[in-house]
């Protein structure tokens, strides 16, 4: 009797807690989850088919974005309701090992880097904040001026181009302006901020270019704060410009903020 | 240290009585009314954060998925999957740059 090798796919690391409540969950490939405890430290985990995440796999799969969506919000699925309930250390999605022994060990071995994230984390949520700058739209808006008598075809188009390029500079100079601010007062409701990548526009396919992409780490009893705030920063966001903020997170962009012992 | 039972306070979260019921996310940490509470994720502030964030441990099928190049096969697919779909209108696309982290 052949049956297919299991795997062992963890989604997070958290605090024991009591499971009960999570009754039913299930993450990647619908397979259910539960929970892999050491002393203080739990790993919630699915046991997949190791054929769908071994190496060879992953490489075909990656490339399928359906696979890669469907997986993302498996994982995220699980990352989300384990921390909605106790502080939670997402893990990088497609973390696999050969057995819950195995990330029983793990558990053991990054013990401590673990705990300290823990520690830290206790009680914080991730709040994400982009500012889009979108100087298209705005250089549309004013009214052209007409071309000035004898002005040649060539002039008026160069002309053109210089007061679009114009617009666009003016908008740009104000969406750092407002990143600043934007910075300057959430960097002060939050613990910690991490300073991302902005997002492509072709893959945001949002309007305007995202000119920043920052995660804030947030005390739950500052939350409504840190909305609030955004709220009104978005509100007096220059023409051209926006403001966005998604979350509660868990903490991702912060896992790693204590747990210098545990890394590629 | 003690672990967190859900009806723990100490950590600052919702305690789950078991009625009217669990919280089953983050954001039912907001009021009903609030504009992000039950907005769908969308797939790319997602990907930003469980393909590029959280903590990397080594795992037993070393794949890695901290791997740029895979990360940027897969972002490839999505990027292409867009376009196809919206042509990027922005004079300052650049699909990848920017997206893809060195770290």
């Amino acid at each position: 009797m052949s049956r297919p090798e299991e795997a062992s796919y963890v989604y997070a690391v958290c605090r024991p807690f009591d499971t009960a409540t999570v009754n039913g969950l299930t993450g990647v490939g619908g397979h259910p989850v539960h929970f892999v405890v050491d002393a203080d430290l739990a790993a919630a985990v699915s046991t997949v088919p190791l054929d769908e995440f071994d190496e060879q796999a992953l490489h075909a799969k990656l490339e399928d974005l359906r696979w890669l969506e469907e997986v993302a919000r498996a994982h995220h699925g699980v990352v989300d309701e384990v921390a909605a309930r106790v502080v939670t250390v997402p893990l990088r999605l497609a973390t696999v090992y050969r057995g819950d022994e195995r990330v029983r060990q793990v558990l053991r071995e990054h013990g401590e880097a673990f705990d300290a994230s823990l520690r830290e984390l206790l009680g914080r949520v991730e709040l994400g904040v982009k500012v889009y700058a979108d100087a298209g739209a705005r250089a549309a808006d004013p009214p052209v001026p007409a071309a000035s008598v004898g002005e040649s075809p060539g002039k008026a188009y160069l002309r053109k181009r210089r007061d679009q390029r114009n617009r666009r500079d003016d908008t740009w100079q104000k969406a750092v302006r407002l990143c600043d601010r934007v910075d300057e007062v959430l960097a002060g409701l939050a613990s910690a901020c991490a300073r991302h990548q902005p997002q492509s526009a072709a893959l945001s396919a949002a309007a305007g270019e995202n000119v920043m992409n920052n995660a804030y780490l947030v005390d739950q009893e500052r939350v409504a704060d840190f909305f609030a705030a955004a709220d009104e920063l978005s509100s007096q966001a220059p023409e051209g410009t926006r403001v966005e903020v998604s979350g509660p997170w868990a903490p991702y962009s912060f896992a790693n903020a204590s747990a210098t012992g545990v890394g590629p | 240290m003690s672990p967190d039972g859900p009806r723990n306070g100490a950590d600052g979260l919702p305690a789950v009585d078991g009625f009217p019921g669990p919280p089953h996310s983050l954001t039912t940490m907001l009021d009903e009314d609030h504009p992000l509470a039950n907005r769908e994720i969308s797939l790319v502030d997602l990907l930003d954060r469980v393909l590029a964030k959280g903590v990397v441990v080594t795992g037993d099928l070393t794949v890695s998925i901290a791997d740029v190049d895979l990360v940027r096969i897969s972002l490839r697919a999505l990027v292409s999957s867009i376009n196809e779909k919206v042509p990027s209108p922005w004079e300052h696309g650049h699909p990848l740059d920017g997206w893809i982290r060195q770290d």
